[in-house]
């Protein structure tokens, strides 16, 4: 995956042979612990186990390690059933509305980025749905997880960065008949088509205006926090001429200041400071 | 479906959220027809979509949605302090859609919503109703309406008949006044309809150099100047609006230019008026966007949020052109 500026893409899969195809695809190594996380320099893929709230958790978990700006997309990829059988088992669907069962609650992915993948709705169920059950919510497709992960992940980054892709493994009848090798294999297949359309998204996603303030730009206004003693307005007005600073200097070094402030200054001398770095960082 | 502007993106209106409630509503039948190759998405309630926390505003601007929704009450709004004081003491504003297709980098919509995709309100019929319903409890005393206040109801027209059922309204209902305010040239649009006298097609115009700058997707200003003087000459009541007048450098010189641009093509007498408008916004609008726009210099600025008498010279400059009883020089409402 070419990540934007040291970003990373999250996957979230359910199932061991669902995440097996992502590990293989991208070569992602084992990371020692509890969970079962992989990754390599740009790609990090958790393995949430059955079910939405396991799948909460587990991608809570997993996008608490990193900074939201260091998150370039999460991806929910897995298997799912679908109620249409126009859908051939094998197929690659990119899922526009998510909808959990129990609550009727619906999430929305951002689609902002041009693609052949077909789109489809999908609803989140409890417990396994075969063809016998009359009560299908919505028609489109069914998982057990996808509400979960949306959720837990709407928390961390927003709705230009959240995917969710699925491919067919049944239509509610015949999903004994293929082995999790098969299906292993059949995602694997899918893999060129998911990394080309994160891939897009990122791009697209990199033509925001908008500067997050990375890790060096949030020591440094932490440093002036602390040396300053300054308010929380003060925090927010030198966090936006900060952001305006990076963007009409990309190549300076924000302002060397904080280095040689004394913390014995009077309130009115630190708030001169505040008021000449403001101005000195908006010219 | 990609889009030209920027190739990764898919294209503009690619996607149709529609409210379950109005599915079958010939507003959204229609809009649905205009654009067959949408992707459609059905919703419960078109907050589910505009409302998202986290939205990226600029990066939906480049590949907007379109949502369908119903209006709920209450349908008609008080003006803020931010907007021109009307004639009127009688004034309001409704809001047939919400956002707009153009991205000017100082419109407060961007401070208010999360979202760039634009909402359609489809049951317009329920708006005119409450519009009619106020007029009755106040004795018919004239009403002002304003119908493009949260959007750009004409550049809206392209995604479905936005204005003409407003134009319809004003010639049913005589004294209840209706402005149009606009940075669209897209006049032909309506130009078939006869011209309501209580209806008002005002155009925002901005010095080229502002209109450049800040003003994208926008019609140029000639494209703006052209249409009003064929609404005019068509016997349509236009106002203009030198509005926001954002502070300059050469403040007066680039005013000069445009007055006297616009009246050599427009005759002020012929126009129902002209206002001039300082820049204004509430703080928090303004912060909002301060942060999401860091290339912008306007929000970088020293700003007076609260606007200040205009400068003289700009006042006496277009006194040069309009009369004194067509020029009405900004106060805020309250
Ligand atoms: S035309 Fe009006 S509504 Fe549209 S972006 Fe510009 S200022 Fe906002």
């Amino acid at each position: 995956m070419n990540s934007t500026s040291a970003q990373k893409t999250i996957f979230i899969a359910a199932l061991p042979f669902e995440g097996g195809a992502v590990s293989d695809y991208f070569r992602l190594k084992r990371i020692p612990g509890p969970l079962a996380y992989f990754e390599n320099d740009a790609n990090f893929l958790a393995v949430t186990g059955v079910g939405k709230a396991r799948c909460a958790a587990v991608t809570g978990a997993a996008l608490s390690q990193f900074d939201s700006h260091s998150i370039g997309a999460v991806v929910n990829i897995g298997i799912a059933g679908s109620t249409d059988r126009r859908h051939r088992v094998g197929d690659l669907l990119l899922i526009n509305k998510i909808t959990e069962a129990a609550t009727g609650r619906s999430y929305f992915p951002d689609m902002l980025c041009a693609t052949q993948i077909p789109e489809e709705c999908l609803t989140t169920v409890d417990t396994v749905v075969n063809e016998h059950v009359t009560a299908i919510p919505e028609n489109g497709l069914m998982d057990m997880e996808a509400a979960g992960f949306y959720e837990a992940a709407s928390l961390f980054v927003g709705p230009h960065k959240i995917i969710c892709l699925k491919m067919i493994s049944d239509h509610l009848s015949n999903l004994s008949k293929i082995s999790p090798v098969q299906m292993r294999q059949a995602l694997l297949q899918n893999m060129p088509q998911v990394a080309e359309y994160v891939t897009a998204v990122l791009q697209c996603n990199a033509q925001t205006n908008a500067i997050e303030l990375q890790p060096d730009h949030m020591a440094y206004l932490n440093q002036l926090k602390s040396k300053l003693r300054i308010t929380q307005t003060q925090y927010a007005v030198l966090s936006d001429a900060v952001r305006r600073f990076i963007n009409a200097h990309p190549q300076q070094p924000l302002p060397d200041v904080h280095l040689t402030i004394s913390t014995k200054l009077q309130k009115k001398q630190r708030n001169q400071i505040v008021d000449e770095l403001t101005q000195q960082l908006l010219c | 479906m990609t889009n030209s502007r920027n190739s990764c993106f898919a294209k503009p209106y690619s996607h149709i959220y529609v409210e379950q409630q109005i599915a079958e509503a010939p507003r959204a039948i229609d809009i649905l027809n205009r654009f067959g190759n949408a992707e459609i998405v059905r919703i419960d309630t078109y907050k589910q979509v505009f409302n998202r926390p986290k939205q990226q505003f600029d990066l939906q601007k480049k590949s907007a949605k379109i949502i369908l929704a119903k209006k709920q009450p209450p349908y008609l709004q008080p003006f803020s302090n931010q907007c021109q004081k009307s004639e009127f003491p009688n004034a309001v504003y409704v809001t047939p859609a919400l956002g707009c297709v153009y991205d000017c980098d100082f419109c407060f919509l961007h401070g208010m919503y999360n979202s760039a995709n634009i909402v359609v309100f489809v049951n317009i019929d329920d708006i005119q109703k409450a519009i009619c319903k106020t007029h009755e409890e106040q004795n018919r005393t004239p009403l002002w309406v304003s119908i493009s206040y949260e959007t750009d109801l004409l550049a809206l027209d392209s995604l479905g008949a936005a204005v003409a059922p407003w134009i319809a309204f004003a010639h049913q209902h005589p004294n209840i006044f209706m402005e149009c305010r606009t940075r669209s040239s897209a006049f032909h649009r309506i130009a078939m309809h006869s011209p309501p006298p209580n209806f008002i097609l005002a155009w925002s115009l901005s010095p080229r150099e502002h209109a450049q700058k800040y003003e994208h997707r926008a019609p140029r200003i000639e494209q703006r100047l052209r249409a009003a003087k064929e609404a005019i000459d068509m016997g349509w009541k236009v106002r203009l609006c030198f509005d926001p007048v954002l502070n300059d450098t050469h403040l007066s010189d680039i005013f000069q230019r445009l007055f006297s641009d616009t009246f050599a093509q427009l005759d002020a007498c012929k126009l129902f008026d002209v206002t001039l408008g300082p820049f204004r916004m509430g703080n928090d609008f303004f912060k909002r966007i301060q942060r999401a726009r860091p290339q912008c210099d306007l929000f970088y600025r020293k700003i007076e949020l609260e606007p200040e008498p205009f400068d003289r010279a700009i006042v006496k400059e277009i006194q040069k052109y309009v009369p004194r009883e067509k020029l009405v020089l900004w106060q805020s409402q309250s």
